[in-house]
């Protein structure tokens, strides 16, 4: 065998090891489409606004400081980067005859490249993406306006990735609570990968 | 309620302990929701907060921006005020650019998320029907005493709302007002 076949017959298996390692990483992951990166329970009671908010980033159920995880796989068409989208699961109770509101926001920057699993959050370069805030204001009076829901927002799509192709992309997301009451603000922050393909 | 209604209603709550009774036990007249209405500028403006800002509303529909507390204030122009007196109100598309309403309010948020800044400012947001990146529906009415509203507002594009930060943002509001009018001239 010539050197040259040798070295391109070397490069060959080389490339099939890798699109065989690819390969099974994308099948074992799951699809990042629809998925929920924190938990937030607001609770507006009372004349001052006092209240409770807790949230959290699930990652491993625990109270362990968030580390890189997989959130899963995602085309990087425009269909995917739409389909793909992160959500915060806020439950309201509002029993106030007060009038004011609480903000709950969702920042993203994005990290190349992933740091490895297992890492803290504030590990890698991180650049802003942006960041999507839902307000929910209750100032109705007389009382009767109570309120108990769950809704999944706010919603953050990643249709701002236009250039990500064959690429593994780190989100470090941060979620806030804020209020126009006085109530404490909070905030947590939790990171992903996706591999766009 | 009547007073042996309110006994009642307290000792159960005191047996009870339960959430809904910290409400009703709580009222506080300064912050209960309060609306100024304003028509001097050929625009009928309805500005709404809670009743302990009651003497800044009236600024704030001159055109004051007072960013230290939340307020909203929406502006109706004249083909519509008679729509608004109606029972039924108004329903606006704020997508269409039919009819110049404005939608402006102070709400709590993060100062800067991408500077990493999340602590709490009040942010000032104003916008006209049909701007670019400006969606969502606006229902008013004044009934009686009361002005009643209810607001599904959202925008998004790129804002220097954040200290003056340009950056990628979406902000959606929804708010419910039943608000009792106030007069402060």
């Amino acid at each position: 065998m010539k050197r040259g076949t040798a070295i391109s017959a070397s490069l060959l298996l080389l490339a099939i090891i890798a699109t065989r390692d690819a390969s099974s990483q994308i099948a074992n992951l799951d699809w990042a489409d629809e998925f929920v990166t924190g938990r937030v329970n607001v609770k507006m009671i009372g004349s001052s606004g006092h209240g409770t908010i807790d949230h959290f980033f699930d990652q491993n159920g625990s109270d362990e400081p968030p580390t890189w995880t997989w959130m899963g796989g995602q085309g990087a068409n425009q269909g995917g980067r739409a389909n793909a989208r992160e959500k915060v699961m806020t439950s309201w109770y509002e029993g106030s005859s007060s009038c004011f509101g609480v903000t709950i926001n969702l920042a993203r920057r994005r990290v190349f490249p992933v740091p490895g699993l297992n890492q803290g959050c504030n590990s890698g370069q991180q650049t802003p993406v942006g960041s999507v805030s839902y307000t929910k204001n209750s100032c109705v009076f007389p009382a009767g306006d109570w309120d108990i829901s769950m809704r999944a927002k706010p919603v953050f799509d990643f249709a701002l990735d236009t250039s990500l192709v064959n690429q593994t992309a780190g989100y470090v997301s941060t979620i806030s609570s804020t209020s126009s009451s006085g109530m404490a603000g909070a905030s947590l922050t939790g990171c992903y990968a996706i591999s766009w393909f | 309620m009547n007073g042996m209604t309110r006994v009642v209603l307290s000792t159960l709550c005191g047996i009870l302990g339960s959430i809904g009774c910290d409400a009703q036990n709580d009222l506080d007249p300064a912050r209960l929701p309060v609306a100024l209405l304003d028509e001097d500028s050929g625009v009928t403006t309805l500005v709404f907060g809670s009743a302990d800002h009651q003497a800044d509303l009236d600024d704030i529909a001159e055109g004051a921006k007072p960013l230290t507390f939340a307020w909203t204030a929406v502006g109706v122009p004249s083909e519509l005020r008679d729509q608004l007196l109606s029972p039924e109100g108004i329903g606006v598309d704020l997508t269409s650019a039919d009819h110049a309403v404005t939608f402006t309010q102070v709400y709590a948020d993060v100062c800067n998320p991408a500077a990493n800044d999340f602590s709490s400012c009040y942010l000032y947001e104003s916008y006209t029907a049909g701007d670019e990146g400006l969606s969502g529906s606006l229902q008013l009415a004044l009934q009686g005493e009361r002005a009643v509203g209810r607001f599904a507002v959202v925008w998004e594009g790129i804002t220097d709302r954040f200290q003056g930060q340009p950056q990628w943002h979406r902000h959606e509001t929804s708010t419910g007002f039943a608000a009792t009018l106030v007069d402060e001239r």
